[in-house]
């Protein structure tokens, strides 16, 4: 029981604080609630490299690496637009989520448990690859309401502040780093690619 | 009549249960579905949802609360979070017994201190996820040249929450925009007409795995006037047109696609992810003398 909840309280904790509240006022605002980072810590993000040559085999993969970028944003509003489109695209349940027994089953040992068996081969088969996808989904759906372009990375730079999340979820720490450098990219690369589709 | 109507008290409620409370929650909101038979025969005392889709798709609702269904909802947050406490004060004995332990035996890993549940970082599921109802794939009103679905609901004031079933955890969530409507007792609701939209939908560019294209373009929806048809067996009871309200920003709790619902005129707009109430809009520009 406990260890649900702490689960629970784990993976919301940073994404629906302040809700309410700040949809009373605003209907625009993140259901997430509010940001803040402080200016020593802005001050102190080194922006990430981007620079690279471009394979064919990168520019194959652009569906899956690339940074985000909108002119005249400051760092403040590209953080929050971030970390609201990561609040989207975390704890995804993907495409397949493990149906529940059919009813007449329900009530059965056999029943449950040839559910359970079914739902977790499918899950370790289909679930990790296709939580990382909707991710990106989410992502890319998210900031380009929101008026980013997107930009090609190589898988190596891209690794270098991002992550993905299939199989657990990404530790909040890390999560964190890699939203602020994802931020400082927004808000003040200079891209020097095409923008692609969102 | 009983026949005629398959209880589908939305089964994402039963699920979305919380697991830590001891108090059953309240039934917030009761839906049958409407059958297509010859003869239909609607309730005065509840609230009838109507809407035509171009073919067999599901549609998820949930209730904005009212403030007795406020009262009902924090009265059950409070009870949940009673019992988070009761549980972590269970859980810190157990850890400073196996930290006691761990601390005089070699080798071995110190336990991983609980976390203490405060008002603050408690968290609990919202009410929407207690409150909700699911129209189709199936069990349509009427299936021939396009689709029709009729509920009977709980009357009071509902959002569309998106596309998707939350059986089948597949669809799309106007997380990032959407609209309200009121159902009220003894009144068919007409929700208009969902549509192909047409004029926006795009395919993925080749290669491309993570387009969130589709998502955002697929469907459109177009209100009723009092012009529109409406079904000549439920022709006879009261209709209301929906009077559609922006909606502001929800959190994707299924973990679905998420998108928004497409501009709709008078009613919803978008300067990049902003909601715009077009409607509130016009009441600021034209006040009422």
């Amino acid at each position: 029981m406990y260890r649900r909840y702490v689960a629970l309280v784990s993976s919301v904790l940073l994404c629906c604080a302040g809700s309410a509240r700040a949809q009373e006022t605003d209907p625009s605002a993140s259901p997430f609630g509010p940001v803040e980072i402080k200016a020593e810590e802005v001050a102190s993000l080194q922006m990430p490299k981007l620079e690279f040559s471009a394979t064919p085999e990168d520019a194959g993969n652009y569906d899956k690496y690339y940074f985000f970028h909108r002119k005249d944003t400051d760092f403040k509003t590209a953080f929050a637009d971030i970390s609201e489109c990561d609040g989207y695209a975390r704890g995804l349940a993907s495409s397949f989520r493990g149906a529940d027994v059919p009813y007449p089953y329900a009530g059965t040992i056999a029943g449950a448990a040839g559910g359970v068996i079914a739902n977790a081969m499918m899950a370790a088969i289909f679930v990790p690859g296709e939580k990382r996808r909707m991710r990106r989904v989410n992502m890319r759906q998210c900031m380009g309401f929101k008026g980013y372009d997107r930009f090609g990375l190589s898988k190596d730079l891209w690794e270098q502040f991002n992550f993905e999340e299939g199989t657990g979820a990404e530790e909040e720490q890390s999560r964190q780093k890699a939203l602020k450098l994802q931020a400082l990219v927004a808000s003040s690369a200079t891209p020097s690619g095409k923008a692609l589709s969102i | 009549m009983k026949k005629l109507m398959i209880m589908s008290l939305a089964a994402a409620t039963l699920a979305a249960v919380p697991t830590f409370a001891k108090e059953k929650p309240p039934v917030f909101v009761e839906a049958k579905v409407v059958k297509d038979a010859k003869v239909v025969k609607l309730d005065p005392a509840k609230a009838y949802v109507y809407i035509r889709t171009p073919n067999a798709m599901p549609l998820h609702f949930t209730k904005i609360p009212s403030a007795e269904d406020q009262i009902a909802y924090d009265k059950l947050k409070a009870a949940a979070f009673a019992e988070a406490r009761e549980d972590y004060a269970k859980a810190l004995k157990r850890y400073e017994r196996d930290l006691e332990t761990a601390t005089k035996t070699k080798g071995m890993k110190k336990p991983t201190k609980p976390v203490e549940p405060t008002e603050s970082n408690f968290q609990f599921q919202q009410f929407g996820q207690l409150a909700n109802f699911t129209v189709g794939a199936f069990n349509r009103f009427h299936n021939k040249d396009g689709s029709v679905y009729l509920h009977e609901v709980t009357p009071g004031t509902y959002r569309i929450f998106g596309q998707v079933d939350p059986l089948l955890g597949m669809g799309v969530c106007y997380c990032m925009g959407s609209v309200t409507f009121n159902a009220e007792a003894g009144k068919i609701v007409d929700l208009g007409s969902i549509s192909f939209d047409s004029d926006h939908y795009k395919r993925a560019e080749k290669g491309d795995s993570s387009s969130p294209i589709v998502a955002a373009y697929a469907f459109t929806l177009l209100p009723a006037t009092t012009e529109t048809s409406i079904d000549p067996r439920v022709a006879s009871f009261p209709r209301m047109i929906a009077d559609f309200r922006a909606a502001g920003k929800a959190a994707n709790y299924m973990g679905i696609a998420v998108s928004r619902i497409p501009a709709i005129p008078g009613v919803i707009a978008y300067e990049r992810d902003w909601i715009v109430d077009l409607k509130a809009s016009a009441a600021t520009a034209s006040p009422t003398q």
